[in-house]
């Protein structure tokens, strides 16, 4: 549910209000509310006011602005989390999102939170692009009299861990603003650092006068609305009952191999019940997976580390077996920079380990394929059990993208998990999670989860809207979703499947219920790509190219254009053949093409769940 | 008039085809399926394929959420069952390529490849026309492939009858362009038949094709390994000191029945008469034209010639026949046969060139350890300057091998573990059995066939052995369902599927085909067919008398009663 922010428009005084107000009861006061949202829901949206509004106004306290750019919604979240804060503390904070903020703007700003991620390889979110780059020109204004702070989220095996953050602090700085605090960067796991940050920069944020309310402060309404999608600047997260710190015991119904003998392809359908659980969730959320590790890992750990598994160690202040903590609390199966810069300082003997860590280009090259136990082998030192606790990374939940429609399937949760099993450095390999649902969860056990909700995932708001999905591989999951979402909905928008893998007669995911939405009127297109069926190989891409003018027809008429799967090749090639086709169809350059296709992720008729 | 109403759904579709186009091409290129559209799976068969599914996987797949493993057998026409070393080698790199890896040599001397994906059937098709092979007819509702006992050392009118059953398949071959627009881009290489330019015309068909499928096999007496008398039209070839004088035509047999519907049966041929060898072709013409106009076009399990015949009477049939021909048929010539099976090992023919007949069970040409039997006969094919000849009994004689070549030939063989006489190691009743492909692929079969017989087999030889018949001939053929492919009616011991694992025992067919069996048990698992035979074959140690051959000893005995024509085949 959304909570709106409390910041009255430019042109209402606290004395419009008050008079309003006068003698009326809590009760008539929550019904004005109502009243007042059903009215506004008729007129259009308010302009922003002109920055001159701003210095004609008596500001009796400073205008505190939480400004975020998001890409999977975590950072929307986070922001979400300060203001619910600073609100609990009587301040009035304005949520707004980079993707909708006009950098005219930032000369207004007085006290600015900014919460950004980094994607990929310190890439800025799209929503933050345009801010970003403008920021960073020579064109950002001085802005001495504004006060920030930064959280920076990113994940930790990423090389430019938190990058983006780390440029909007030193930025902000160079153009004379006054950092609050030091900034934070959060790992995949934020919520708690974000607690924290925001509870420590929101004490040094001057006290508002509660008796007066800021008339000049302007409110955050978006310049440009993205179309038909169901989310809004000021909406909070909602509460889960079911998180990371409380996840839920989700009882497996079902576990099916969906490839065709021969394939060499691995991929699971799994049906999780959520009976009495109440979890809600929207088709194109993720459902959050907490794994175990696997007996012979952790026994290679062990091995490796010449550690006894009865060894005890103190965790969250409680004693336990080194053995029970590798299995169920630490990453051992994906080796990062982190672990390995705190097992380095704990093992000086090994200047190659320094070497490594030191020739950053590198890097990357040495942790793919590797997993701790590679590290303890080929760089023995003897650690005491604690201190190899220290040296691990907490054992983080995997997101599965859901592919299930909750309207199709009542208190259900299905996913589609492709099993990720290679060798690598003469040992067998096993992606974590993967392998976890796919070998040790059996039907009846039950598995840890919660759901991540994906915040711009989402199908348009409009039923009539049509949409194009591109999925390759588990990438289709979602688009499963979203086909059952929309039939249970009798949605009238086209529904157009790309979809792509490598065998026709092994891996078509989900074939005969594509054919059963396809007869029943459920999914008007689908085109696939089987790349090696035939001598060249044949991707996703080309069939776009090969529905070159369908693709921009539906696009001009207002279409969303999902992309799903594996980020590094597929997300890319596809972009490319978009801009191909924009060019192709509108008769215009690539610069043109490039162009459209950035509005349409601005608008958010373009989203990715890559990975 | 035919009242169309009440016509089958196939004669709609055929009706609606175009000359066997239907909505082919679009099938073909529809990548979201491996199916055909459900009006071309009829049509497909014209063009010599069946669509199948792999039926070991149907359910693991349906859970898959997987279609049924849809792949397309393929049935290459071989008239009178000769094919060349180029031929032999295109058909195995086929198999390998795009089908499952093996060659079925099928009971009507036809190569079968199984497991061709939709998406490579033109390629595979194409393949087989570079050598120039073609399936067209291969399948369907017209005449199938042309068969002729093979032997080539067996009768110096060899060579005439071959020439004359290669123009009865030319003549019946299907005019439309429909198969060459369909698969080879409109190119015909070997078919100067086909209807070009304009229109396309059937002058024998018509637009409608026939009502069921038709056979045609030739025999040169006395083998009758073709078992003519299980065909539409059977053809005896008559010859007098070495000339081909003309043949003694059979009409009316068929194999097909179903179970429940005692008005359905199998039945042998009936000898009408004798027509002159330079008038054989327009014989065949008239009788497909009479079943043409004749035949029931309303319920397909009546469809077949032999009903039509039982129907009209046979009076009437040969009258109308004398009719179209414009003469009547001579009285049926004296000829014998004495078997229907092959001979196996090496032959000599005058011409000094020479002959190895293998074994090959369950017409299976495939690799397995220890018997590479595809290989050695490629290996075979690349210097092989003689040909490759397809029996009725699913073997295989390498032909006219070069003295030079024959140390060769048997080195190979024996290299891949091939055994050279067959009499050496397998039991007369193995050596002599035929069985239909049936489960995996074969979507009309009940119950296995191919790849049950082997296993069945090994428990049988004990038997024989332990009652000293190891080298006597007993006909056994099994079939996964009654339609009679693997001509199930025609085994001394006929095993026919009725569920998965249940066999109903059929008993007392004669060994030169001239008799059918009749029922002797019904829904006997392996055990029971075991219990039933052990006794039956050792009274036939025992009591049987000089020559007996085992069909009529169980007649004589009275186990069943002996089969005189279709219509008692079920009494």
């Amino acid at each position: 549910m959304s909570s709106p922010s409390f910041t009255p428009p430019g042109g209402l005084t606290e004395a419009n209000l008050e008079q309003l107000a006068t003698g009326l009861s809590s009760q008539q006061l929550v019904w004005l509310s109502g009243y007042f949202y059903g009215r506004a829901a008729g007129t259009p949206a308010v302009a922003p006011q002109p920055a001159g509004a701003v210095a004609a106004a008596p500001a009796a306290a400073p205008k505190l602005t939480i400004l975020y750019g998001s890409q999977t919604g975590n950072s929307k979240k986070a922001a979400g989390i300060a203001a619910e804060i600073a609100r609990q503390q009587g301040l009035h904070p304005t949520v707004r999102d980079m993707n909708d903020y006009p950098t005219k703007d930032l000369k207004t700003e007085q006290q600015l939170l900014v919460v950004v991620s980094t994607q990929g390889e310190g890439d800025p979110p799209i929503a933050a692009e345009e801010l970003h780059q403008f920021l960073l020109s020579s064109r950002a204004p001085k802005l001495p009299s504004l006060q920030y702070a930064v959280l920076a989220l990113g994940d930790k095996s990423y090389l430019q861990f938190c990058q983006t953050g780390f440029e909007f602090d030193q930025r902000l700085a160079e153009l004379g603003a006054q950092r609050l605090t030091e900034r934070v960067d959060c790992d995949v796991e934020f919520e708690a650092e974000t607690r924290q940050w925001a509870e420590q920069v929101l004490r040094l944020v001057a006290q508002p006068a509660t008796a007066s309310v800021p008339a000049s402060v302007s409110v955050g309404q978006p310049a440009l609305q993205p179309a038909g999608t169901n989310w809004d600047t000021t909406t909070l997260p909602e509460p889960e009952i079911y998180t990371s710190r409380n996840p839920f015991a989700a009882p497996l119904l079902d576990k099916i191999q969906l490839n065709g003998r021969g394939s060499t392809k691995e991929t699971y359908h799994l049906e999780f019940s959520l009976e009495d659980s109440g979890i809600q969730y929207e088709a194109g959320d993720a459902l959050m997976v907490q794994p175990v590790n696997r007996p012979a890992l952790v026994e290679d750990v062990l091995a490796a580390a010449r550690l006894e598994p009865t060894a005890a160690v103190q965790v969250d202040s409680a004693s336990l077996q080194l053995g029970t903590v590798l299995t169920e609390r630490l990453e051992l199966s994906v080796l990062t920079r982190d672990v390995l810069e705190r097992y380095a300082a704990l093992a000086p003997q090994h200047a190659r380990l320094r070497d490594i860590l030191d020739d950053k280009p590198q890097l990357p090259t040495y942790l793919y394929g590797r997993d701790v136990a590679d590290v303890l082998t080929e760089f023995p030192t003897q650690l005491t059990a604690s201190q190899l606790v220290e040296v691990l990374r907490p054992l983080p939940a995997r997101a599965y993208s859901i592919a299930s429609s909750l309207l199709a399937h009542p208190e259900e949760v299905h996913l589609t998990v492709g099993a990720v099993r290679y060798e690598t450095y003469g040992r067998h390999k096993h992606g974590a999670c993967s392998v976890y649902q796919a070998d040790h969860l059996a039907v009846g056990d039950t598995a840890r989860v919660w759901v991540d909700r994906n915040e711009y995932f989402k199908l348009p708001k409009d039923n009539t809207t049509d949409i194009i999905m591109v999925g390759a591989g588990t990438g289709v999951a979602p688009f499963r979703a979203f086909v059952e979402e929309r039939a249970e909905l009798g949605a009238t928008g086209r529904n157009w499947l790309v979809f792509g893998n490598p065998h026709f007669t092994t891996d078509f995911l989900y074939q005969t219920e594509w054919q059963q939405h396809l007869k029943n009127g459920t999914l008007d297109r689908l085109d696939v790509a089987f790349s090696r069926d035939q001598e060249t190989k044949l991707y996703i891409q080309h069939r776009l190219l090969e529905q070159s003018s369908r693709v921009y027809e539906q696009l001009q008429n207002g279409a969303h254009f999902y992309v799903c799967g594996d980020k590094n090749r597929m997300a890319a090639d596809v972009q490319r053949a978009l801009i191909t086709i924009i060019s192709q169809e509108s008769g215009q350059d690539e610069e043109y093409a490039a162009d459209y296709l950035k509005q349409l992720k601005k608008t958010r008729r373009y989203l990715e769940d890559v990975y | 008039m035919i009242d169309t109403k009440k016509l089958s759904e196939v004669e709609h579709v055929k009706t609606a085809s175009n000359y066997l186009r239907g909505t082919l091409a679009e099938s073909i290129v529809n990548p979201l399926t491996g199916a055909l559209n459900p009006d071309d799976t009829h049509l497909i068969k014209f063009h010599g394929s069946y669509q199948q599914t792999d039926r070991d996987l149907d359910s693991e797949r349906k859970r898959q959420k997987l279609e049924p493993l849809y792949s397309l057998m393929i049935r290459v026409r071989v008239p009178g069952g000769i094919a060349t070393s180029d031929q032999w080698q295109r058909m195995d790199e086929l198999a390998d390529q795009y089908g499952n890896g093996t060659l079925k040599l099928t009971t009507r001397q036809a190569f079968q490849l199984h497991g061709v994906l939709k998406r490579n059937l033109k390629k595979t098709i194409q393949g087989f026309n570079d050598v120039l092979l073609d399936s067209i007819a291969g399948c369907g509702d017209v005449n199938r492939n042309v068969m002729l006992n093979p032997n080539p050392y067996q009768s110096p009118v060899h060579a005439q009858v071959y020439e004359i059953s290669k123009a009865i398949s030319a003549h019946l071959t299907p005019r439309t362009s429909g198969y060459w627009e369909l698969w080879l881009n409109g190119e015909s290489k070997h078919n100067s038949l086909l209807s070009t330019g304009g229109e396309d015309e059937e002058p024998i068909y018509g637009k409608t094709y026939l009502p069921r499928k038709f056979k045609i096999a030739l025999a040169i007496p006395p083998h009758n390994d073709t078992d003519i008398f299980a065909n539409d039209l059977g053809l005896i070839a008559i010859e007098e000191n070495g000339e081909l004088l003309g043949f003694n035509v059979a009409v009316g047999g068929g194999m097909g029945m179903t179970f429940g519907m005692a008005d359905t049966y199998p039945r042998l041929g009936d000898l009408i008469g004798y027509i002159p060898a330079d008038q054989v072709v327009d014989l065949c013409e008239k009788v497909v034209t009479i079943q043409r106009d004749w035949g029931n076009r309303e319920n397909r399990k009546f469809s077949r010639l032999k009903y039509t015949l039982d129907r009209v009477g046979l009076d009437t049939f040969k009258q109308e026949l004398d009719l179209r021909l414009g003469f009547a048929l001579e009285a049926p010539r004296p000829y014998e046969f004495r078997s229907s099976g092959d001979a196996f090992g090496w032959t000599t023919s005058p011409d000094g060139q020479s002959h190895l007949t293998l074994f090959v069970e369950g017409g299976r040409v495939a690799d397995r350890p220890g018997y590479a039997l595809k290989t050695a006969l490629r290996e075979i094919a690349r210097f092989h300057t003689g040909d490759f000849r397809l029996t009725g009994n699913q073997n295989l004689i390498i032909a006219n091998v070069a003295p030079e070549h024959r140390l060769s030939v048997q080195a190979l063989l024996q290299e891949h573990g091939i055994v050279l006489d067959a009499n050496d190691v397998h039991s007369a009743l193995r050596r002599g059995a035929l069985a239909c492909v049936a489960l995996n692929t074969c979507s009309l079969a009940f119950a296995e066939a191919e790849r049950y017989l082997p296993q069945l087999m090994d428990r049988l030889e004990i038997i024989i052995r332990e009652q000293g018949l190891g080298n006597e001939g007993i006909l056994l053929r099994m079939t996964g369902c009654p339609n009679g492919c693997a001509r199930p009616y025609l085994g001394e011991i006929g095993l026919v599927g009725r569920s998965v694992g249940r066999y109903n025992l059929y008993l007392g067919a004669a060994f030169n085909g001239e008799r059918m069996n009749k029922l002797y048990k019904e829904m006997l698992d392996e055990d029971g067919i075991v219990a039933e035979l052990t006794p039956l074959l050792a009274a036939y140690a025992q009591n049987r008398q000089p020559q007996e051959r085992f069909g009529d000893f169980v007649i004589r005995q009275g186990y069943v009663k002996a089969t005189t024509h279709g219509l008692d085949f079920h009494q």
